[in-house]
């Protein structure tokens, strides 16, 4: 078991090299960094030139991709250009923002998510099932933007108009009201719950199919029927052997999805203004902020090869038919 | 037991026939009491296509995909406007008779840009869905055949590019061609570069348990070239999933082109796609509600249909599945 986490471990350092090349040499290859300073009538030509020496630019690639490689490892990420803020606790604090809303969203879906999952499976056909099954159908075919825009229509502005409230009862944009001093529970669910019902309704659409789907293979196992002529209670059968035999590929499922959190909630971040990764990114990409957008993608990628290491660990460790190869 | 096994096996063939001769004679008999029964032999086709039927949902969803198909492509008989025609009497205005999902803050037809706007939208998710098909099925089957040292190079490569973050490719990729106006075929390209990956995981998984099935085994002894095993032998077994497959990257494109329009990398007004029209209508989400309905049902319709389209297909064009008249 150790030597394959550990030899794991090793071959993922190669592609996580590879990945930081190829962003590198991307993002190189597409961005200007000073082209937003260019534009700029503070620089004429010369410092124009000034500036490009003291970022670097005129080096050779190879030279200014270990040297930023070198920061990179260090926490060292420099200064934006745009906003001359230092970068590493601006992403820290974003990254962390992006987190808390991740983890809610998938927490939420895993539990409601499994739950109609074993009752849709023990249910085979019911009405039940069939109303499940469309309606993970229609999540899996939401379009995120326009049920974000929708959802802040209706439950933001709508709800507060039919009801004649004075304030909301969920906030459309932001993590906080301002004034709110410190860590405010009530405030911050006001905030967090409509960009989580976003995610929750189209991670439970998957994480529903797939819990079904795994369970309906596992009751028709032989050792639930072994487990029931034993005189198991059935009850005690179906949580016993099969809810937690059912849950080990939904376990690897949720891994790799807590992996992508990080770069994949740019769109609901978008649209509710959640000053998170994803709010970050698309203001960097529209300024050309590459100090940003550089660390941004390594940070992304670290944390999907990360958390599917872990998938693949957990799956072995949880599944003692899997060979450690 | 095992003698029993022999002394049957040494008789076998005299014991067999009799048997044989009493069932072919009893079934004569049962057959001779029933009323007579047409039956002919069905192709794999024919089998597949009546699996389909069966799934009501699927057939509904064929049958609003081709009307959602054939509106698009004649639009221009269709919409009584022009899609870039700007109307100054009717500004904004909700739906009516004259404009069936009203206007826009420039008095273009609502209903007019979403016909149009089909158009790029399904082209884009066809296009994408099949070239990303054809390259991953070949990424996938060269990988799963051959194995060894090309399988790991192959599904690393493939990892890599699960590993970086799909709309954040996409941004930079979209990046690369700005200051150009993307044209609807650079999405393609762009969406495609990284849309094949699921489908050659698919391919490499079905090629790894296929090659080792006794029919590989026949054609390779008989000389057949690894050329004609992949193309010939081993390709039509795996041609149900890869078609699920590739209908499932219909539905995942047409959402993806969508946000990417909708976060201003996408198709470029004044072309309309329903995802440009989604991001241009944003700022009215309130004062012209309309605006965002019509072409969000329009992707969500198109998407639901095509995934339990897929769904249909994957029932139908699995030959494990029984066939029944029920």
């Amino acid at each position: 078991m150790w030597r394959y986490i550990v030899r794991r471990i090793i071959f993922s350092i190669p592609v996580l090299f590879i990945s930081s090349v190829l962003v590198f040499m991307t993002i190189k290859a597409t961005t200007d960094p000073v082209a937003a300073a260019s534009l700029s009538p503070r620089f004429t030509p010369e410092t124009l030139q000034q500036l490009r020496e003291d970022l670097g630019l005129d080096r050779p690639p190879i030279e200014q991709y270990t040297s930023w490689l070198g920061g990179f490892l260090q926490a060292d990420w420099g200064d934006s250009i745009i906003t001359n803020r230092p970068v590493f606790p601006d992403m820290m604090k974003a990254l962390w923002n992006t987190i808390i809303l991740g983890i809610v969203g998938v927490g939420v879906s895993l539990v409601i998510g499994v739950g109609i999952g074993i009752y849709s499976a023990l249910r085979q056909y019911s009405p039940f099932d069939y109303v499940a099954t469309s309606f993970a159908f229609v999540g899996l075919s939401l379009p995120t933007f326009w049920f974000a825009l929708m959802v802040q229509l209706v439950l933001g502005v709508y709800l507060t108009r039919w009801f004649n409230l004075e304030q909301p009862i969920f906030y459309t944009t932001g993590m906080s009201t301002p004034g709110v001093e410190g860590f405010d529970l009530l405030d911050r669910s006001r905030h967090m719950a409509l960009p989580v019902l976003v995610l929750a309704v189209q991670i439970i659409a998957v994480y529903s199919r797939y819990m079904r789907a795994s369970m309906l293979e596992v009751l028709h196992s032989d050792y639930m029927r072994t487990a029931r002529s034993k005189g198991v209670r059935e009850r005690r059968v179906v949580v016993r052997h099969g809810v937690r035999n059912a849950l080990i590929p939904l376990t690897t499922q949720v891994a790799i999805d807590i992996g992508a959190i990080a770069g994949g909630l740019i769109i609901t971040e978008t649209i509710f203004s959640w000053p998170g990764m994803g709010s970050l990114f698309i203001r960097s990409i529209e300024l050309g902020d590459y100090t940003v957008v550089l660390p941004w993608v390594m940070i992304t990628v670290t944390f999907v090869i990360a958390f599917n290491l872990v998938a693949d660990i957990l799956y072995a460790a949880l599944d003692p038919r899997i060979r450690y190869a | 037991m095992r003698e029993d096994l022999q002394e049957e096996l040494k008789a076998g063939g005299v014991h067999v026939s009799a048997e044989a001769a009493a069932e072919a004679a009893a079934e004569a008999a049962i057959a001779a009491e029933l009323p007579e029964v047409a039956t002919e032999a069905m192709t794999q086709r024919q089998l597949a296509w009546r699996r389909f039927k069966r799934h009501k949902l699927a057939m509904a969803s064929a049958v609003i995909l081709i009307l959602i198909t054939f509106s698009t492509l004649f639009a221009p008989l269709i919409a009584r406007y022009e899609y870039a025609q700007l109307d100054l009497e009717a500004l904004t205005e909700g739906p009516s008779l004259d404009h069936f999902m009203g206007t826009d803050t420039l008095g273009r037809d609502e209903f007019t840009r979403v016909l149009y706007g089909g158009r790029i939208s399904l082209l884009v998710g066809i296009a994408v869905a099949v070239s990303a098909g054809i390259i991953g099925t070949i990424v996938g089957s060269i990988a799963g055949y051959y194995g060894g040292w090309v399988d790991n190079l192959l599904m690393r490569v493939t990892d890599l590019f699960l590993a970086i973050p799909f709309l954040v490719t996409l941004v930079i990729a979209s990046l690369a061609l700005r200051g150009t106006v993307p044209t609807p075929w650079d999405i393609i390209i762009v969406l495609t570069l990284f849309f094949w990956m699921a489908e050659a995981r698919i391919v490499r998984g079905l090629f790894l348990s296929l090659k080792e099935k006794e029919f590989t085994e026949a054609a390779r002894s008989l000389g057949a070239s690894n050329r004609r095993i992949i193309f010939l032998h081993l390709m039509p077994n795996a041609m149900g999933p890869i078609i699920v497959g590739l209908t499932l990257a219909v539905a995942a494109a047409i959402l993806t082109e969508s946000a990417l329009s909708f976060l201003g990398f996408g198709v470029q007004p004044p072309t309309p796609t329903w995802g440009n029209m989604l991001a241009e209508s944003r700022n009215q989400i309130t004062a012209a509600p309309w605006l965002l309905w019509f072409p969000g049902l329009m992707i969500l319709l198109t998407a639901l249909c095509v995934n339990f389209l897929g769904d249909g297909l994957r029932d139908a064009l699995d030959p494990h599945q029984r066939v029944s008249d029920a």
